[in-house]
């Protein structure tokens, strides 16, 4: 879905932009992809247990490269997560697994410094 | 019967040889540059080019600008100067008036005289002629102009088109100031002014007002996709991302990209960001 190339150079890009700079972008990132490969998930209301999709790990993943040594990213997407100020994540449960599975992959961020 | 009448006087009416016609066609003196004149200097191409030369010559000069710059003293028209400036003027003023409509349809002259315009100075210097057409066009009372300012904004436009046609626009230009900058600070400066032009808007709303100019006046035209927001910003995400894969190998490089990524920002428009992505996917 994603070539490799192009996430390592949003790596290196990234962090020499400023904060508010690389808050944009990502999120403008996040928006893009959710819309083009998560638009037609269907969200069960059922209580069975969620099925694994392919799309929401890949997002997850190229998330993950991206915020990986970024702490300011990570802080913005854990407040995304919990104030529901991105319209991308509020709408779609797919696109909030993926934020919370990129995010899961630091201890830290999942158990210390979220809000409750 | 013959006495009835008697010559008083006697006239002859003399003749010029030849006919001289009734309308005569009035042409410019065109100057032919001499051949054993090398066009060596920019000097001497200056005063070429402001000589009214023909198309010929026109052509001449065209070629010997986008040629090596160790053939002309090292010159180029991407490093500002004040000869360069004037070149430029030049250009933009009497020689694509005069010669951009036979151009386009050669071909090979057109893309000479856009590879010339495609840098820093050359976009500054269409931007301001612009200005002063489209203010031209708005005034009620004409100023002394021979010919339509409508036509020269057209031809402006076009010339714009085409300066912006590739995706690689960005990446050529950052290349060629590279290149030629003769030293740092430069570099730094005459990036830092194609970004201020390219990702503020100025383009885009000149553009955008010099259509609409044109449309008071009648012009039946299809308007330009520089005067569309989002058919602009789609191409500044194209640009940034081929940029970006290119040149991503050095610090100056990468700083120079950082740069036109957070000035594009303001442009208010985040679609380049998943054009961009995209583009970078494939």
């Amino acid at each position: 879905m994603v070539n490799e190339e192009s996430t390592q150079i949003l790596e290196i890009l990234l962090p020499q932009m400023k904060a508010h700079e690389q808050r944009k972008y990502f999120n403008a990132i996040l928006t893009h992809v959710v819309k083009d490969y998560l638009g037609l998930h269907i969200n069960d209301k059922d209580d069975l247990p969620v099925k694994p999709s392919l799309a929401i790990s890949a997002i997850a993943a190229m998330l993950n490269n991206l915020m990986k040594d970024n702490e300011l990213l990570k802080d913005s997407m854990v407040s995304a997560l919990t104030q529901a100020n991105l319209p991308a994540l509020d709408d779609s449960i797919a696109a909030r697994r993926s934020v919370l599975a990129a995010l899961a992959q630091d201890d830290g961020e999942c158990t210390g410094s979220s809000p409750q | 019967m013959d006495d009835f009448l008697t010559p008083v006087s006697t006239t002859t009416v003399k003749r010029a040889k030849e006919p001289e016609p009734l309308i005569e066609v009035s042409t410019k003196s065109q100057s032919r540059i001499a051949e054993h004149i090398k066009l060596k200097s920019p000097e001497e191409i200056y005063k070429a080019l402001k000589a009214q030369p023909d198309l010929e010559s026109v052509s001449r000069i065209l070629e010997h600008l986008t040629a090596d710059p160790k053939e002309i003293d090292g010159f180029s028209l991407v490093t500002p100067g004040p000869v360069s400036a004037q070149i430029v003027d030049t250009l933009i003023s009497t020689t694509i008036p005069d010669y951009w409509k036979a151009f386009k349809e050669t071909g090979k002259h057109g893309r000479l005289l856009v590879k010339c315009l495609r840098n820093a100075s050359g976009l500054g210097a269409i931007m301001s002629r612009l200005r002063l057409l489209i203010a031209d066009c708005r005034q009620k009372n004409p100023v002394h102009n021979l010919r339509d300012p409508s036509e020269h904004i057209e031809d402006l436009i076009d010339i714009l088109e085409r300066i912006f046609q590739d995706d690689r626009t960005s990446n050529q230009i950052w290349n060629d100031i590279r290149i030629h900058a003769q030293n740092p600070i430069q570099k730094r400066l005459m990036w830092k002014e194609y970004v201020a032009q390219v990702s503020s808007g100025r383009i885009l709303s000149l553009v955008a007002e010099a259509e609409d100019v044109l449309q008071t006046r009648g012009s039946s035209r299809k308007s330009s996709w520089l005067a569309h927001g989002n058919d602009y910003a789609s191409w500044l995400g194209r640009n940034m991302a081929i940029l970006s894969k290119e040149n991503a190998v050095n610090d100056e490089s990468i700083a120079a990209i950082t740069e036109i990524y957070g000035k594009s920002l303001s442009l208010g428009y985040l679609g380049p960001s998943p054009e961009n992505f995209r583009l970078a996917q494939s």
